[in-house]
This record gives structure tokens, sequence and C-alpha cells, in this order.
């Protein structure tokens, strides 16, 4: 066994590594971020075999694509990038015996389509968005979280939650100004 | 950060404590009993921060973590298909069925090099006859060439016959060269791990015939591309896919009762006698015109249903071989 | 010969008057046999069968004549042969490679085999063998780069995939240094699923330690049927030590502690008789043949 040269790196080193094939610092990635991402992926999934699944796919995309991180925001969003979209893929995968096309998928890992009004929501402590979003309904709720807390695209957050691209957008719209009455 | 519910407790010791998030909150992100807001202000901040995260994990089944991460590197172990392969996934072909495909044993460079390496010599021999090239082609339906004898008409049978001598060695190898990939494939010698198979619940027949589709496959396509760099007709190479395809299937069918190495060396030698009784005959048409074509694709139905018949005899033969 | 059948348990295979012959040579010579739950070693030297009668319970081969029963199944029909084939996990004595395997590569390859078609099943069954038998770090080494105990273990791994049911090994542990032999006896006593396995293996301390049964095969006929312990009563009374070498003895050897070891029907007056081991037995029976 050689000896572990991983375990003083941060993460955007470790994915460096992993670009250059060392499989200790995938490894290594792997033990600081696979229980949040399985914690974050089975929030939004019910069957944990799709989800083991969908934890094994983004290591194993990591693996292929670590260059497409060029050092644009934190590793671990860029990572959860990765995840939801393995997840989406392997949840259709189950639901209907086909294979996904991928490689889309990866390209558009780091696009995350930041409004100014996401960036308030974001920005507000979130003490304040509680009862807010509470008060939503599931429906925008869900649209929400999908479009900003997940970083979708529209017609991503579309095939997620099974409605068309209008819908999720005119849901994002209520929600949002739900959310800005609630809050002022 | 604020959320709801924090209460002033002190964080737990043992690591580098993060400031804004109990331990409390975590255990609950971490079972599901979060409140929908709160949950999701918890996992907005876990990923970010190296606490949290650690924290996190270890409140989780680390046997249920330490099996996803052997799976991985399993899975980072085993080869990714190539360009073929790819294709072939992407036409829906099971993964399996590819997986199978891309380690059938006659697939190897070596292989591909031989085969190469005879079809060049069937071309070579081709230029040698005819350097010029033919003019017109081989007649492959019609009159036998040596018919009644008027000036033009002899000139003409020349012609062909020179043709038929020049695309003969070609004509002739052609449909051996998948046959011979085929029993290869097959041959105990050439499958190392032969008895693992055999004591498979594989059937026998499935595993020869995915293995039999890529071998044919694969050799019928340079034969194919060799054929329009012949001095013939650029057609040619399709006169030949029913003959191959017979000779394959004869060979097979064959094999349910003496084997496939025996099968397709009794199957070789009968394409080798109807290509020469052919030629001798002077009569090229038998062989690959329409009542050739006819006559393979009936050899070719034929096989098929012996094959399926007896399937199982196929594989019971295999069984009568094996030996210390 | 005494019969030692597990009471009140159905016997897992079944022989009878089992016979296979090569060209001129008779292999297996009306052998009959019932096995049931547990490890059984076959014990015997070269040229006696093993190979054979494994082959023929691994449904590779098929005898001339006489009845099998495996697993509940006839493998004469060949639709219950396919069923064995489902519960069973097999390494031959000479098991081959592909040249450009990687560990992982075969093992796959194998489940294919085995008919386990989903690739996620799949890659973690080949994922669990390579944990169990300590493969996980070579998964993607290259098999011809392998040393010999290694591809044993490879081998092994692969009849493990599936947990099935029926193990048939032929010399598993053939090339292995003693610690590999150790750890072999561990995974094979602490295997889940609780299989029935019968091993074919030239080292009689092996047979004692992990078998509950042994048979000893001697010229394609089985010659004794029992456990260990009454491999080695056989020889009970008819071991003893001495100082040198003694005529009057069928087999002697010199021990690790220059003492030297003799084993004969009849032990010369006051010999220090020391109580016989299964591997006693085997000589005894196999009149030293090895």
């Amino acid at each position: 066994m050689t000896p572990d040269h991983t375990a003083d790196l941060d993460d955007a080193s470790l994915l460096r590594a992993v670009g250059r094939g060392d499989e200790q610092a995938l490894a290594r990635l792997y033990d600081r971020h696979a229980g949040w991402l399985l914690v974050r992926m089975q929030r939004r999934c019910a069957s944990p075999d799709t989800v083991d699944q969908a934890l094994q796919d983004t290591f194993l995309a990591l693996w292929r694509h670590a260059r497409r991180y060029r050092g644009q925001g934190e590793v671990s969003a860029f990572i959860w990038g990765i995840g939801i979209r393995r997840l989406i893929d392997a949840a259709r995968a189950d639901a209907r015996p086909r294979r996904a096309e991928q490689a889309s998928r990866d390209s558009r890992a780091a696009e995350l389509v930041q409004s100014a009004e996401d960036e308030v929501l974001l920005g507000i402590e979130y003490g304040r968005l509680g009862p807010a979003l509470t008060q939503l309904s599931p429906e925008l709720r869900a649209a929400i979280q999908a479009t900003v807390l997940d970083g979708l695209s529209m017609a991503e957050a579309a095939r997620l939650l099974g409605v068309p691209e209008g819908t999720v957008k005119s849901r994002c719209h209520r929600a949002r100004i739900q959310l800005r009455e609630a809050l002022t | 950060m604020t959320g709801p519910g924090r209460a002033g407790r002190p964080s737990r010791p043992a690591q580098p404590a993060c400031a804004q998030l109990s331990g409390g909150l975590l255990a609950g992100y971490a079972s599901g009993a979060l409140d929908e807001a709160t949950a999701w202000s918890v996992e907005a901040h876990v990923p970010g921060c190296a606490p949290c995260r650690t924290a996190l994990a270890a409140r989780l089944d680390g046997s249920r973590l330490e099996r996803n991460k052997s799976v991985l590197l399993t899975r980072l172990a085993l080869p990714r298909p190539g360009p073929v392969g790819r294709a072939l996934r992407w036409c829906r072909v099971p993964d399996h069925v590819v997986t199978l495909l891309s380690a059938t044993p006659a697939l190897r460079r070596s292989w591909l090099a031989g085969v190469a390496l005879v079809l060049a010599a069937a071309i070579g021999a081709a230029y040698l006859v005819a350097p010029d090239g033919l003019a017109g082609g081989p007649a492959l339906a019609g009159p036998a060439v040596g018919g009644p004898a008027t000036s033009g008409a002899t000139l003409a049978a020349a012609a062909a016959v020179r043709a038929w001598v020049a695309l003969m060695p070609y004509l002739a190898i052609a449909p051996l060269v998948p046959l011979i990939a085929v029993a290869a494939a097959f041959s105990a010698r050439l499958d190392p791990a032969y008895e693992l198979a055999l004591a498979a619940p594989v059937s026998a027949l499935w595993l020869l015939l995915v293995r039999a589709t890529a071998v044919v496959a694969v050799t019928l396509v340079p034969t194919a591309v060799a054929a329009l760099a012949l001095p013939g007709p650029w057609w040619l190479a399709s006169v030949l896919l029913l003959p191959a395809l017979a000779v394959c299937a004869a060979a097979l069918a064959a094999g349910t009762a003496v084997g496939p190495v025996t099968g397709a060396v009794g199957a070789g030698a009968a394409w080798l006698a109807v290509v020469t009784a052919a030629t001798v005959a002077q009569r090229p048409a038998v062989a690959f015109g329409p009542a050739g074509q006819a006559a393979a694709a009936a050899v070719l139905l034929a096989a098929a249903a012996v094959l399926a018949v007896r399937r199982d005899r196929f594989e019971s033969v295999r069984t009568r071989r094996a030996g210390p | 010969m005494s019969e030692s059948v597990d009471i009140g348990c159905e016997p897992v295979i079944a022989a009878r008057q089992l016979t296979r012959r090569y060209g001129g040579t008779l292999a297996l010579d009306g052998v009959e046999l019932t096995l049931g739950r547990g490890v059984t070693g076959l014990l015997g030297p070269n040229g006696a069968g093993k190979t054979t009668l494994l082959s023929i319970l691994a449904t590779v081969a098929a005898p001339d004549a006489g009845r099998l029963s495996v697993l509940g199944q006839d493998p004469a029909d060949a639709g219950q042969r396919v069923e064995i084939r489902r519960r069973l996990g097999y390494l031959p004595q000479d098991l081959g490679f592909h040249r450009h395997f990687t560990v992982a590569a075969f093992l796959d390859y194998v489940a294919i085999l085995k008919e386990i078609t989903d690739p996620r099943r799949r890659h973690a069954e080949v994922a669990r063998v390579l944990a169990q038998l300590d493969l996980a770090e070579r998964a993607g080494q290259r098999i011809r780069t392998l040393s010999g105990g290694l591809r044993r273990r490879l081998g092994l791994a692969q009849a493990l995939l599936g947990q099935p049911e029926l193990l048939v090994l032929d010399e598993p542990v053939a090339g292995l240094d003693v610690e590999q032999r150790l750890r072999f006896r561990e995974l094979i006593s602490g295997l889940p699923g609780d299989p029935v396995v019968v091993l074919a293996t030239h080292h009689a301390d092996d047979v004692a330690a992990i078998c509950s049964s042994v048979v000893v095969l001697l010229d394609g006929r089985v010659r004794f049927s029992g456990t260990p312990a009454e491999l080695a009563g056989l020889a009970a009374g008819r071991v003893w030590r001495a100082a040198e070498r003694q005529a009057g003895a069928e087999l002697s050897w010199r021990t690790g502690d220059g003492q030297w070891r003799h084993i004969g029907h009849e032990p010369p007056p006051g010999a220090a008789v020391v109580p016989p081991t299964a591997e006693d037995g085997y000589l005894l029976l196999s009149g030293g043949a090895r």
C-alpha cells in the first residue's frame, strides 16, 4: 500500500490530481464528499438503489471529466452540479429502461444561471426566508429548489419535475413574487 | 448564519467545530427529521464546510458508503468500450452483450493483421492476371462462357474467362475468412477459459451466435473493402454476402454433430469444391449468379433450422470432448 | 470402506456406478458417492481420477455410464443441467485466461457467463468477490502480470461469483504458499450461505483442517469415504517414531525435528507408537504413491 500523499491537499488540488489519473486522490475526494452527496440525493429520490448508482456515477464522471473544473467556484458546487444530473439520469434509467446521453449533461455542469433576484434570495438570511418558504405550495417550492438551490436550467428542471418548461417558469415567477411579498 | 431552531448549545468537541451548525441540526438533516426550510439551509451550507461534511459523514451508515466505494473502484478498473462499443450501446444493444462482444477472443490485432495479409494476397493475384484492369467485368448470369463461337462472342468469352481467373482467388477465399474466424472463436485452444463457459448456465448457442456475429461483422468489413480494390465491378462484395453467411451457418449446423472446428473444415472444403467445379466447368454463374445466390439462401435457412432444433446437441458435443 | 452420510439431510450429490474412459484408459471405474452439506475433500494421487470426477460433477464432462444426481437435478437432461450450472461455481485444475484481460474485466466476463446481466448487480458482485479474495487493489492489473498464486486466487474469485450453492474446486491451493493456504482455509470455512464444497487436493493436512468428510480415490475407485478422524483411525497403532530409519516399515521419512516417522502394517515390538493423522491414513491406503 503506497503511503497516502493526499491527506493534506485541498479539494482543488485533489481534483487536479484526479485529472492526472491519481486514483488515491479520487478515493480521498470520495471520503470527503460522498457523505453529504448521499444525503442530498436521498432527499430528492426515494429509491436507495438509484441513489447508490447515482453516487457511483458522480465519482466516475469526476474521474473522467476532472479537467472541466477550472477553478470556477467551490469544488463541492462542481460536484453537486454533476451529482444532480447523474441522479436525474439514474432515475430516468430506472423509470424507463433506456440509456440516457450523458455527455451533454457533464458539459453544463458549471453553468449556473444566476439572476440578480436569485442572488438576493440566496444572500438573504435563511432565518427570514424560512417561514416564507414553508408557506409556498409544494409545486412552487419544488420549482424554486430545482432552479435556484440545485442550479438546473429551466429545461432540466422541467424534465426533473415532469412538467412543461413553461410551467416551471411560471411557477418560479409566482414563487419569487410570493417570497418577495412575504419578506417585505 | 442563523437558522430557525438553533439553540445556544455548545457544539460537540472532538473535531474542528463549525460555529454555525450544531450536531443536532446535522443529525436531523441526516435522518430527514428537519422541516423543509431548515433542511434547505443546512443543505446549502454543508457542502462548502469541511467540518460539517466530516461530522455529517460520521452520522451515516459507513458500510453503505464503503460498499459504494468498492463498487466505484471496481467500475474504474473495468475497460471502457471503444467507439464500436459506444455505437452499439447507442443502438440500445444491452450492456452485457457489448461487453461479451469486446471480449471475443478472435478479435485481436494479430488476427486482423492475418486477415489483411490474406486479402492482400488475393488482390495481388488478381492484378497479376489482369494488370490493366478488366473491361466490362465478369458475366454472372447468362450462358456458359464456352458457348457458340462467333468472333465477337469469342473475344467477350475470353475476356470473361480472364476476369474469372483474376477474381477467383478472392471469390474463393473471401467467404472462408469469416468461416475461419468463427471456428477460431470457438476452438477450445483459442478460448483459454472455455471450461468456465461450459460450466456456466449461459446458453452455448447464444454465446456462439454473439461471438460469430462479432467475428463475421469484423471480418466481412475488410473483405468487402478489399473487393473495392479489385479490378472488378464495385458490386462484387455483395455477391459474396449470402455464400459467406451460408458457409458459416452450415459449419455451425454441422458443428452440432461433429464439433465447430470439424464442421468449419467440412463447410470450407465443400465451398472450395463448389467453386472449383464451377471454374472447371466454366459456369461461374452456378456459384455466384442468381442460381448460386438462391442456393446459398436455401442452405442458410436450412442450417438455421438445424441449429435451432439441435441447439442442445451442440453444447453436449463440447462436454463429450472435454477431458483432463 | 465406510459410508458416511449426514443423517437426516438429503444428499446433495449422489453418484452410482460412474464410469468414464479416455481412449483405452479407465479414468473412473464404478464410482459410488454420496455427499451432503459441508466441505468434502477428495484425496488421491495424480491419475487417480479426481479431475475427471470433478469435471463430471461440474457438468463439464459426461460419464460413459452410471447415474448422477447433483443438487437434486440430473445432469443428463439438458434443462436440469442448466439449472445445476446456475447454482454452481467451478475452478478447473488448469484455468486459462485471455491474454488481454485485466482482473476486473475477467470477473465481469465470467459474471456475464453466469447470466448476471444487470450491470449494477454485476459490478456489485465483482466488487464483492474482489474484496473477499483481497484482490481489490489489483482490479486494474493485467492477468498476464500476475503470479501463479494470485491467478489461483482469481480463479477462486470467479468460482464465488453469484454465491453458488455448490463449489467444485480442483486443486484450489496449488502453487500457494503456506500463508495463502491458511487464508484459503479461513475463506472456505467462513463462506456466507453455507455452500456445499467439494475440493480435490494433494494436501492431506488441508483436508484434516477444513473438511467434514473425505473421499480417497485410487485408480478410479473410491477406497475410503468418511470423516478425517476415521481416515486417521485407519492408521491407528500403525505409526511410530524412531531415531533412525528402520526396516519393516512401508513408509519412512524424516520429520522436521530429526526423528524418523514410520508407517507400516506391523510396528516392531517396543516401537514408540504415535497417534495417527489423516495424512498417515491416506498414505497407508495409497501405499505411499503420491
